[in-house]
Protein backbone atom coordinates (compact mmCIF):
# COMPACT_ATOMS: atom_id res chain seq x y z
CA UNK A 1 0.00 0.00 0.00
CA UNK A 2 0.63 3.70 -1.02
CA UNK A 3 1.41 6.20 1.95
CA UNK A 4 -1.78 8.39 1.91
CA UNK A 5 -0.23 11.57 2.06
CA UNK A 6 1.27 10.94 -1.18
CA UNK A 7 -2.24 10.62 -2.75
CA UNK A 8 -3.54 14.16 -1.08
CA UNK A 9 -2.29 15.50 -4.07
CA UNK A 10 -1.55 13.13 -7.04
CA UNK A 11 -4.34 10.92 -8.49
CA UNK A 12 -3.84 7.69 -7.74
CA UNK A 13 -5.84 4.24 -8.40
CA UNK A 14 -8.04 2.76 -5.54
CA UNK A 15 -5.80 -0.45 -5.41
CA UNK A 16 -2.35 1.27 -4.16
CA UNK A 17 -4.35 2.89 -0.98
CA UNK A 18 -6.21 1.49 1.54
CA UNK A 19 -9.66 2.84 2.09
CA UNK A 20 -9.67 3.11 5.99
CA UNK A 21 -6.50 5.40 5.72
CA UNK A 22 -8.54 7.48 3.11
CA UNK A 23 -11.58 7.83 5.69
CA UNK A 24 -8.96 8.90 8.67
CA UNK A 25 -7.24 11.19 6.56
CA UNK A 26 -9.99 12.81 4.89
CA UNK A 27 -13.33 12.79 7.05
CA UNK A 28 -12.68 16.06 9.10
CA UNK A 29 -12.44 18.12 5.12
CA UNK A 30 -15.32 16.39 3.88
CA UNK A 31 -17.12 17.18 7.60
CA UNK A 32 -15.99 20.45 7.48
CA UNK A 33 -17.29 21.37 4.26
CA UNK A 34 -20.15 20.01 4.87
CA UNK A 35 -20.75 22.07 8.11
CA UNK A 36 -20.08 25.21 6.70
CA UNK A 37 -22.40 24.42 4.06
CA UNK A 38 -25.61 23.17 6.02
CA UNK A 39 -24.49 24.89 9.55
CA UNK A 40 -25.55 22.19 11.09
CA UNK A 41 -23.42 19.52 12.71
CA UNK A 42 -25.96 16.18 12.92
CA UNK A 43 -26.86 17.15 9.39
CA UNK A 44 -23.08 17.26 8.73
CA UNK A 45 -21.98 14.40 10.35
CA UNK A 46 -24.68 12.83 8.66
CA UNK A 47 -23.72 13.98 5.18
CA UNK A 48 -19.85 12.94 6.20
CA UNK A 49 -20.67 9.06 6.29
CA UNK A 50 -23.22 9.07 3.20
CA UNK A 51 -20.31 10.49 1.14
CA UNK A 52 -17.99 7.82 2.88
CA UNK A 53 -20.49 5.21 2.01
CA UNK A 54 -20.84 6.28 -1.25
CA UNK A 55 -17.18 6.62 -1.51
CA UNK A 56 -16.80 3.43 -0.24
CA UNK A 57 -19.10 1.06 -2.24
CA UNK A 58 -17.56 2.72 -5.26
CA UNK A 59 -13.96 2.83 -4.34
CA UNK A 60 -13.21 -0.32 -6.40
CA UNK A 61 -14.22 1.46 -9.25
CA UNK A 62 -12.02 4.92 -8.34
CA UNK A 63 -9.48 4.66 -11.27
CA UNK A 64 -7.55 7.84 -10.03
CA UNK A 65 -8.33 10.21 -12.95
CA UNK A 66 -8.56 13.39 -9.89
CA UNK A 67 -6.94 13.24 -6.51
CA UNK A 68 -8.99 11.41 -3.77
CA UNK A 69 -9.67 15.06 -2.58
CA UNK A 70 -11.47 16.22 -5.24
CA UNK A 71 -13.49 12.98 -6.14
CA UNK A 72 -14.29 12.83 -2.18
CA UNK A 73 -15.64 16.44 -2.61
CA UNK A 74 -17.51 16.11 -5.56
CA UNK A 75 -19.55 13.19 -3.89
CA UNK A 76 -20.07 15.81 -0.95
CA UNK A 77 -20.79 18.88 -3.36
CA UNK A 78 -23.41 16.04 -4.82
CA UNK A 79 -25.02 15.84 -1.34
CA UNK A 80 -24.82 19.34 -0.13
CA UNK A 81 -26.83 19.77 -3.36
CA UNK A 82 -29.36 17.12 -2.16
CA UNK A 83 -29.65 18.08 1.47
CA UNK A 84 -30.06 22.09 0.49
CA UNK A 85 -33.10 21.28 -1.78
CA UNK A 86 -34.64 19.00 1.13
CA UNK A 87 -37.30 21.19 2.23
CA UNK A 88 -37.02 19.56 5.90
CA UNK A 89 -33.71 20.28 6.47
CA UNK A 90 -34.22 24.09 5.35
CA UNK A 91 -37.23 24.00 8.19
CA UNK A 92 -34.98 22.83 10.70
CA UNK A 93 -31.49 25.10 9.67
CA UNK A 94 -34.19 28.03 10.42
CA UNK A 95 -34.47 26.72 14.02
CA UNK A 96 -31.09 25.74 14.66
CA UNK A 97 -29.02 28.89 14.84
CA UNK A 98 -26.64 27.51 17.99
CA UNK A 99 -24.74 25.68 15.20
CA UNK A 100 -23.24 28.21 13.26
CA UNK A 101 -23.18 30.52 16.37
CA UNK A 102 -20.32 28.29 17.46
CA UNK A 103 -19.01 28.07 14.49
CA UNK A 104 -18.01 30.97 13.78
CA UNK A 105 -16.38 32.02 16.86
CA UNK A 106 -12.79 32.70 16.39
CA UNK A 107 -10.10 31.68 18.33
CA UNK A 108 -7.00 34.16 18.07
CA UNK A 109 -3.62 33.04 19.46
CA UNK A 110 -2.52 36.28 21.81
CA UNK A 111 -0.18 37.87 18.72
CA UNK A 112 -2.81 40.40 17.35
CA UNK A 113 -3.92 43.83 19.68
CA UNK A 114 -7.45 44.05 21.40
CA UNK A 115 -8.33 46.17 18.26
CA UNK A 116 -6.99 43.64 15.83
CA UNK A 117 -8.96 40.99 17.60
CA UNK A 118 -12.13 42.87 17.22
CA UNK A 119 -11.94 43.65 13.92
CA UNK A 120 -11.30 40.21 13.25
CA UNK A 121 -14.00 38.50 15.04
CA UNK A 122 -16.20 41.11 13.21
CA UNK A 123 -15.03 40.51 9.75
CA UNK A 124 -15.09 36.71 10.61
CA UNK A 125 -18.60 37.09 11.60
CA UNK A 126 -19.40 38.83 8.40
CA UNK A 127 -17.86 36.54 6.19
CA UNK A 128 -20.43 33.47 8.12
CA UNK A 129 -23.08 35.85 7.54
CA UNK A 130 -22.68 36.45 3.81
CA UNK A 131 -22.02 32.74 3.13
CA UNK A 132 -25.02 31.87 4.53
CA UNK A 133 -26.92 34.10 1.87
CA UNK A 134 -25.24 32.95 -1.35
CA UNK A 135 -26.46 31.35 -3.88
CA UNK A 136 -25.76 27.81 -3.95
CA UNK A 137 -22.89 27.69 -6.52
CA UNK A 138 -21.05 30.39 -5.37
CA UNK A 139 -21.62 29.14 -1.77
CA UNK A 140 -19.94 25.80 -2.63
CA UNK A 141 -17.07 27.21 -5.10
CA UNK A 142 -16.61 30.23 -1.96
CA UNK A 143 -16.38 27.01 0.79
CA UNK A 144 -13.97 24.71 -1.24
CA UNK A 145 -11.66 27.71 -2.26
CA UNK A 146 -11.22 29.31 1.49
CA UNK A 147 -12.44 26.89 3.69
CA UNK A 148 -10.61 23.59 1.74
CA UNK A 149 -8.17 25.74 0.27
CA UNK A 150 -8.58 23.68 -3.49
CA UNK A 151 -7.12 25.57 -6.68
CA UNK A 152 -9.45 26.90 -8.93
CA UNK A 153 -8.81 23.59 -11.20
CA UNK A 154 -9.37 21.33 -8.16
CA UNK A 155 -12.61 23.08 -8.07
CA UNK A 156 -14.04 22.53 -11.64
CA UNK A 157 -13.34 19.40 -11.05
CA UNK A 158 -15.25 18.88 -7.85
CA UNK A 159 -18.06 20.55 -8.54
CA UNK A 160 -18.55 19.95 -12.22
CA UNK A 161 -17.85 23.77 -13.51
CA UNK A 162 -15.48 24.99 -16.00
CA UNK A 163 -12.81 26.97 -14.56
CA UNK A 164 -14.29 30.16 -16.34
CA UNK A 165 -17.26 28.83 -14.51
CA UNK A 166 -15.57 28.33 -10.95
CA UNK A 167 -13.66 32.37 -11.30
CA UNK A 168 -17.24 33.88 -11.83
CA UNK A 169 -18.92 32.53 -9.20
CA UNK A 170 -15.96 32.91 -6.79
CA UNK A 171 -15.36 36.53 -7.74
CA UNK A 172 -19.45 37.11 -7.12
CA UNK A 173 -18.93 35.71 -3.48
CA UNK A 174 -16.01 37.54 -2.76
CA UNK A 175 -17.86 40.75 -3.92
CA UNK A 176 -20.66 39.61 -1.51
CA UNK A 177 -18.72 38.85 1.37
CA UNK A 178 -16.42 41.94 0.74
CA UNK A 179 -19.83 43.92 0.88
CA UNK A 180 -20.75 42.30 3.85
CA UNK A 181 -17.01 43.17 5.52
CA UNK A 182 -18.07 46.63 5.38
CA UNK A 183 -15.60 47.00 2.31
CA UNK A 184 -16.57 48.64 -1.42
CA UNK A 185 -17.29 46.44 -4.53
CA UNK B 1 0.83 49.89 -13.04
CA UNK B 2 0.17 53.23 -10.98
CA UNK B 3 -3.49 53.77 -10.02
CA UNK B 4 -4.76 51.08 -7.28
CA UNK B 5 -5.68 47.51 -7.69
CA UNK B 6 -9.17 46.94 -9.45
CA UNK B 7 -11.74 44.46 -7.25
CA UNK B 8 -11.07 42.26 -10.29
CA UNK B 9 -7.20 42.10 -9.52
CA UNK B 10 -7.55 41.50 -5.71
CA UNK B 11 -10.16 38.87 -6.37
CA UNK B 12 -7.85 37.45 -8.93
CA UNK B 13 -5.16 37.38 -6.32
CA UNK B 14 -7.35 35.84 -3.55
CA UNK B 15 -8.36 32.88 -5.68
CA UNK B 16 -4.53 31.97 -6.08
CA UNK B 17 -3.69 33.65 -9.56
CA UNK B 18 -0.65 35.43 -8.71
CA UNK B 19 -0.08 37.50 -11.45
CA UNK B 20 3.58 39.62 -11.65
CA UNK B 21 1.80 42.86 -12.11
CA UNK B 22 -0.48 42.45 -8.97
CA UNK B 23 2.66 41.54 -6.96
CA UNK B 24 4.88 44.09 -8.17
CA UNK B 25 2.08 46.71 -7.87
CA UNK B 26 1.52 45.03 -3.84
CA UNK B 27 5.71 45.75 -2.86
CA UNK B 28 4.81 49.54 -4.22
CA UNK B 29 1.52 50.02 -3.03
CA UNK B 30 1.21 50.49 0.97
CA UNK B 31 -2.74 51.11 0.20
CA UNK B 32 -3.61 47.78 -1.67
CA UNK B 33 -1.25 46.07 0.48
CA UNK B 34 -2.76 46.49 3.31
CA UNK B 35 -6.79 46.34 1.75
CA UNK B 36 -5.50 42.71 0.30
CA UNK B 37 -3.84 41.88 3.48
CA UNK B 38 -6.46 42.61 5.89
CA UNK B 39 -9.01 40.61 3.52
CA UNK B 40 -6.64 37.58 2.78
CA UNK B 41 -6.31 37.58 6.97
CA UNK B 42 -10.01 37.79 7.44
CA UNK B 43 -10.43 34.82 4.87
CA UNK B 44 -7.75 32.93 6.77
CA UNK B 45 -9.56 33.39 10.41
CA UNK B 46 -13.03 32.32 8.86
CA UNK B 47 -10.98 29.03 7.25
CA UNK B 48 -9.86 29.01 11.04
CA UNK B 49 -13.01 29.27 12.75
CA UNK B 50 -14.07 26.38 11.01
CA UNK B 51 -11.29 24.16 11.66
CA UNK B 52 -11.59 25.27 15.41
CA UNK B 53 -14.46 23.65 15.16
CA UNK B 54 -14.95 20.09 16.83
CA UNK B 55 -14.69 16.91 14.45
CA UNK B 56 -17.13 13.86 15.37
CA UNK B 57 -15.07 10.39 15.54
CA UNK B 58 -15.49 8.76 12.43
CA UNK B 59 -18.81 6.68 12.54
CA UNK B 60 -18.20 4.01 10.04
CA UNK B 61 -21.54 2.39 8.50
CA UNK B 62 -19.58 -0.66 8.51
CA UNK B 63 -20.30 -1.21 12.28
CA UNK B 64 -23.81 -0.96 11.59
CA UNK B 65 -23.32 -3.56 8.93
CA UNK B 66 -21.34 -5.53 11.04
CA UNK B 67 -24.31 -5.07 13.13
CA UNK B 68 -26.79 -6.64 10.58
CA UNK B 69 -24.55 -9.21 9.39
CA UNK B 70 -24.88 -10.43 12.89
CA UNK B 71 -28.05 -9.49 13.15
CA UNK B 72 -28.66 -11.79 9.77
CA UNK B 73 -26.53 -14.49 11.31
CA UNK B 74 -28.64 -14.87 14.61
CA UNK B 75 -31.75 -14.70 12.48
CA UNK B 76 -30.68 -17.42 10.41
CA UNK B 77 -29.49 -19.81 13.43
CA UNK B 78 -33.35 -18.90 14.55
CA UNK B 79 -34.42 -20.39 11.45
CA UNK B 80 -32.39 -23.43 11.62
CA UNK B 81 -33.55 -24.14 15.24
CA UNK B 82 -37.30 -23.08 14.60
CA UNK B 83 -37.98 -24.68 11.03
CA UNK B 84 -37.10 -28.25 12.49
CA UNK B 85 -39.43 -27.40 15.48
CA UNK B 86 -41.67 -26.02 13.25
CA UNK B 87 -41.73 -28.96 11.17
CA UNK B 88 -42.33 -31.24 13.49
CA UNK B 89 -45.35 -29.63 15.30
CA UNK B 90 -46.80 -29.48 11.46
CA UNK B 91 -46.19 -32.79 11.63
CA UNK B 92 -47.49 -33.92 14.73
CA UNK B 93 -50.67 -31.73 13.66
CA UNK B 94 -51.40 -33.54 10.51
CA UNK B 95 -50.67 -37.15 11.94
CA UNK B 96 -53.67 -36.03 14.94
CA UNK B 97 -55.29 -34.40 11.85
CA UNK B 98 -55.12 -38.09 10.12
CA UNK B 99 -56.24 -39.93 12.63
CA UNK B 100 -59.37 -37.61 13.91
CA UNK B 101 -60.64 -38.48 10.12
CA UNK B 102 -59.90 -42.25 10.66
CA UNK B 103 -62.23 -41.99 13.81
CA UNK B 104 -64.42 -39.96 11.58
CA UNK B 105 -64.39 -42.81 8.55
CA UNK B 106 -64.97 -45.48 11.17
CA UNK B 107 -67.72 -43.80 12.63
CA UNK B 108 -69.11 -42.98 9.01
CA UNK B 109 -68.58 -46.72 8.50
CA UNK B 110 -69.90 -47.73 11.28
CA UNK B 111 -73.14 -46.08 10.44
CA UNK B 112 -73.63 -46.78 6.73
CA UNK B 113 -72.70 -50.55 7.91
CA UNK B 114 -76.06 -50.70 10.06
CA UNK B 115 -78.59 -52.36 8.27
CA UNK B 116 -81.06 -49.69 10.13
CA UNK B 117 -80.60 -46.43 11.24
CA UNK B 118 -79.25 -45.91 14.80
CA UNK B 119 -82.60 -43.96 15.54
CA UNK B 120 -84.69 -47.30 14.26
CA UNK B 121 -83.10 -49.59 16.30
CA UNK B 122 -85.46 -49.58 19.20
CA UNK B 123 -88.70 -50.21 17.01
CA UNK B 124 -86.44 -52.78 14.98
CA UNK B 125 -86.18 -54.28 18.63
CA UNK B 126 -89.49 -54.03 19.42
CA UNK B 127 -90.76 -55.77 15.92
CA UNK B 128 -87.98 -58.55 16.60
CA UNK B 129 -89.51 -59.46 20.32
CA UNK B 130 -92.96 -59.59 18.95
CA UNK B 131 -92.00 -62.11 16.07
CA UNK B 132 -90.66 -64.22 18.66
Amino acid sequence: MEPVATAIMEPCAAETVDFDSVVQLYWPRVFRFALASLRDRDAAEALTQDCFLHACKAWKRFRGEASIQTWLMRIAVNLVRDASRNRRLQFWKRLRTSDSEEIGRVVCDGRLSPEQEALLREQVAGIWKATASLPERQKTVFLLRFAQDMTLLEIAAAAGLSENAVKVHLYRALRAVRMQMGGSQ
Amino acid sequence: MNSHLSSEEMYQWLSGEHGADVDEHLHECPACQTELLQFRNALAGFRTSLEKSPIPAVRRKQSSQRLSRWVLASAALSLMVAAPMYWNARQQRAAEQAKADELLLERVNAGLSRSVPASMEPLMQLISREDK
